[in-house]
């Protein structure tokens, strides 16, 4: 049987989990509702995939007060750790806690990463992208 | 003679007397009401275009939605009985609010295709003026009585679904979508 969307998200998570220092990732709809996490189970995810689009949206709008264009990326550093929330298409937001003394350069390059990943599965275009691997596969094993 | 005559003209100016009573104490019923009614618009107006002037309507209005049904819930009380489905869900929780005397069930159509669930909302809506201040305004129309469903699915499914106002036409019926975020 095929991977589910949910299940494709799930394993990009922890893909991101697998890097060294992250805490928690969760893929989060623009308009607060979760859509896959791996934070573990003491979160409440529910609240904090509100508070990440709530977030989002509160910094986009301080930008477009101030003409700056859109929002790439927010970076809030706590005590013990940072959070790193970017968008993934217009639909869903990926957001990263990660401890402070990780390899921010190592985080943000896999968080853009794995954040496109997510945008093609939104937005439904890992479906061609499956086919078209598919199809390169079938070729290779008849050459 | 005199008493007889005078008999009826007393119980008519009681009666009239009583009748009056009456009248005002409805008249100030409606005013009352009529209040409470314009204050709950404003209100709900108020969360929703604050909510879209800082960038967060969707949130703001959902949780403070969903807020105020756990409070309701917890001092009457209530639990909402676990469903199969989302439209179980839907349908559970809204003859719960028909019980209760917030809305009537007859006025909510409900229709499942593919996952979603789609409510056609109809009846005299008590959130009416609200939504087309929103829609005068510019801002984006959120349905009071839609946003009861992203509770309904918390708590009857333990999936929050997201609701979108598909069709606004308060004088007919409006079109809620009530799905997942993916």
């Amino acid at each position: 049987m095929s991977e589910t969307k949910i299940e494709k998200l799930q394993r990009y998570l922890h893909g991101i989990q697998n890097m060294g220092g992250v805490e928690g990732s969760a893929v989060v709809a623009r308009n607060g509702l979760i859509i896959a996490s791996s934070f573990p189970k003491n979160i409440d995810e529910r609240r904090f995939a509100a508070m990440s689009a709530a977030m989002m949206g509160t910094i986009e709008t301080a930008a477009s007060l101030l003409k700056n264009g859109g929002v790439k990326k927010i970076f809030a550093e706590t005590e013990y750790a940072t959070i790193v929330a970017t968008g993934a298409g217009p639909k869903a937001l990926l957001v990263v806690s990660a401890s402070k003394d990780s390899n921010m350069g190592m985080l943000l390059l896999t968080i853009e990463e794995y954040a496109q990943k997510i945008k093609d599965v939104v937005d439904g275009n890992d479906e061609i992208e499956d086919k078209d691997v598919k199809k390169t596969e079938s070729k290779e094993s008849k050459v | 003679m005199d008493g007889k005559i005078k008999k009826p003209r007393d119980s008519k100016h009681v009666s009239n007397k009583k009748n009056k009573k009456k009248v005002t104490k409805m008249k100030e019923r409606e005013v009352k009401g009529g209040a409470l009614a314009r204050a709950l618009n404003a209100w709900v107006y108020a969360i929703a275009k604050t909510g879209y002037l800082h960038g967060i309507q969707d949130v703001l209005f959902r949780e403070t939605e969903n807020e105020s049904a756990y409070i309701y819930f917890r001092m009457r009380n209530l639990k909402v009985p676990k469903s199969k489905n989302a439209l179980e869900a839907c349908k559970t929780y809204i003859s719960l609010l028909d019980k209760e005397g917030f809305l009537r069930k007859e006025d909510f159509k409900f229709q499942e295709k593919n996952g979603k669930v789609y409510v056609t909302i109809g009846g005299k809506c008590p959130y009416k003026m609200a939504c087309e201040m929103m829609y005068r305004d510019g801002i984006p129309v959120v349905c009071a009585r839609a946003a009861s469903f992203s509770v309904a699915t918390d708590l009857g499914l333990g999936k929050m679904y997201g609701t979108v106002v598909e069709k606004f036409k308060p004088d007919e019926k409006c079109k809620v979508v009530v799905e997942l975020p993916l």
